[in-house]
């Protein structure tokens, strides 16, 4: 959003004429009265409980689209009075966010000099009271937003008037006044600290701008497009249609960025349709329940779940030293990924409640529960390094015993704490029958060189 | 609760006297479908926001729609909700034919028919 003009009307002289106080700030041709500098507060009609309706506009701007904002502190009195835009100077025409008196917030239009109140909200207040209005015009949607709110307190969808016209102040008779007036560009969205309730469909994020939600975000995003490196990002759960989003390039949708703890939030939205093109990528570290049909997945795009955190969000992988030769856990919604490194350091994400391996003779084991579906990861990085030499990807086996394999293998890179590791991923399901007594699965991994190594995971029975 | 309602047109459109659906003769937040070229005393489709209904349930110039989700699909009303709204719609010359799809397929449809009614002086109540 960037201001494109901004009038506090310091400068006026007290019950100077607006028109007079600037040459900017013509009277607008359909209407009678005069606004003047108030003693008290910016500019008020002058014209008084029996007098005419006053209205100036904003000459000198020549605004860049139909799409913009309209902002004032408006103290409501006893007239109707409010910031007006797409305003016609051929006939009387324009949309007006309006205070009705203390009891009323009015959204309304005047084509050709007929008014019409298409939405309606109550103050609640019965006394004088200054409001934050702000009068939004993007397509066909024209909202009013109240003190500074992140969502639209009226919302209407009108065609009647669709040409950027001008935009000004508006006060019928009797009192009330107008005061710290700006227009501002309405072209992105971004860092939105509070919950986002507002339809953003057919909102552009652009290259680089981050859609952040700090709180619940709730808002339609049809049609919305993240660009290049845009981000959504909702902290907690994202329950909105997405539907038919496209996400382009290397944005993506992220659930839950980083943060120190277990990740509980779960992905509910819609994604019928949605693209996610290039290198985007859908991570979600919660349940996923959402429906996905229909996506197109473009290129490297992917949708993960729980593993593909370590190639997303690297820096969340702490290594930490000690006795340790291998492990670490990664709990999300029941599933958790396991990664051995193989020898050295431990690794595990930040602080959560990981289950820490235990030396049994010479094997370091992970406690698993037999009902258990995990994902496992099993670090070949030193392995490789060793050996001078590259995993062969697609001959990569997966050897499981007592433990049914769910998918993979599949081989996966992740940068953790700026050196790149490589990971044989699998996911594997719960156990029938007895357990053997060697109760693992086993990494086999073909290496360019023509050699192959084993890297083992030994799991130990616990209960849930 | 969000309720949609018929409401009859008032006003003159005057700066003092917008067009508007009677309903906003109520301390209530509204958000009506005006048509194109409002008229006075002509049926508008207005949804209201308010945990009370009652004063709204209770004037008899304002006929209410039956409460489901607007993504619902007429077709899973219940009969008597479906029937009533059949007969309510008909009490305004609107036509069964608006009725089909989801609730707002319908609810478009409706303000549809009002728009016509109001710049071609259909019948309305």
């Amino acid at each position: 959003m960037a201001k494109l003009l901004a009038d506090d009307f310091n400068t006026g002289v007290i019950g100077e004429r607006l028109n007079v106080y600037s040459p900017d700030w013509p009277k607008y041709g359909f209407a009678a009265g005069n606004m003047v500098i108030s003693a008290t507060n910016g500019i008020e009609n002058a014209e008084g409980a029996g007098g005419s309706v006053a209205s100036n506009y904003r000459a000198d701007l020549v605004l860049p689209s139909a799409d913009y904002s309209v902002s004032a502190d408006v103290i409501s009195g006893t007239s109707i009075i409010g910031v007006i835009a797409r305003v016609s100077l051929s006939a009387s025409t324009f949309y007006q966010a309006r205070l009705n008196g203390y009891g009323t917030i009015e959204l309304a239009r005047s084509v050709n000099g007929a008014f019409t109140t298409m939405v309606s909200a109550p103050t609640n207040r019965t006394t004088q009271a200054k409001y934050r209005l702000r009068l939004e015009c993007k397509d066909s949607q024209i909202s009013v937003y109240l003190d500074d709110a992140a969502t639209p307190l009226l919302t209407a969808t009108s065609t009647h008037i669709t040409t950027a016209g001008k935009a000004g102040v508006r006060s019928g008779p009797g009192s009330g006044y107008i005061d710290n007036f700006s227009i501002d560009t309405i072209d992105s969205v971004e860092g939105i600290s509070a919950s986002l309730n507002a339809t953003l469909a057919e909102a552009i994020s652009s290259s680089s701008a981050n859609l952040q939600v700090e709180g619940v975000l709730v808002s339609e995003l049809a049609a919305v497009i993240l660009e290049m490196s845009g981000t959504l990002e909702s902290k907690v759960s994202l329950v909105k249609t997405l539907a038919p989003a496209t996400l382009t390039a290397a944005a993506y949708i992220e659930i839950e960025p980083p943060a120190p703890d277990g990740i509980e939030v779960a992905l509910l939205s819609t994604l019928s349709a949605a693209t996610l093109a290039a290198a985007a990528s859908l991570a979600v570290n919660g349940v996923l329940s959402s429906t996905l049909a229909g996506p197109t997945l473009v290129a490297a795009a992917r949708t993960s779940t729980a593993f593909d955190i370590l190639r997303l969000h690297p820096a969340r992988v702490v290594r930490f030293g000690g006795s340790g030769s291998r492990v670490v856990v990664f709990e999300g919604s029941g599933s958790r990924v396991v990664v051995f490194e193989g020898s050295g350091k431990r690794i595990r994400i930040n602080e959560m409640d990981v289950k820490v391996p235990i030396k049994d003779g010479e094997k370091w084991k992970v406690e698993r529960d037999r009902d258990e579906i995990s994902y496992y990861a099993a670090d070949i990085t030193n392995e490789l390094r060793d050996r001078n030499t590259t995993a062969v990807e697609s001959a990569v086996i997966p050897l499981t015993y007592g433990v049914e394999l769910l998918e993979g293998p599949e081989v996966q890179v992740a940068t953790v704490e700026g050196v790149e590791r490589t990971f044989v991923v699998v996911k594997l399901g719960d156990v029938d029958g007895e357990l053997p007594d060697d109760w693992r699965w086993v990494a086999r991994v073909p290496c360019a060189n023509g050699e192959r190594f084993d890297k083992t995971t030994w799991f130990s029975e616990v209960d849930p | 609760m969000k309720r949609f309602y018929l409401a009859p047109t008032i006003g003159d459109g005057s700066e003092e006297d917008s067009f508007r659906p009677a309903i906003a003769n109520y301390s209530v937040a509204y958000a009506s479908w005006m048509p194109d070229v409002p008229v006075f005393g002509k049926m508008v489709l207005v949804e209201v926001a308010t945990n009370d209904h009652s004063g709204l349930l209770a004037d008899a110039q304002f006929s209410v729609l039956p409460a489901y989700p607007v993504d619902l699909q007429v077709s899973s009303m219940n009969s008597g909700d479906y029937s009533g709204l059949v007969d309510t719609l008909n009490e305004y010359a609107i036509p069964d034919s608006a009725i089909g799809g989801s609730y707002w397929d319908t609810l478009v449809a409706i303000s549809v028919f009002l728009n016509e009614q109001a710049r071609y002086g259909k019948a309305a109540r």
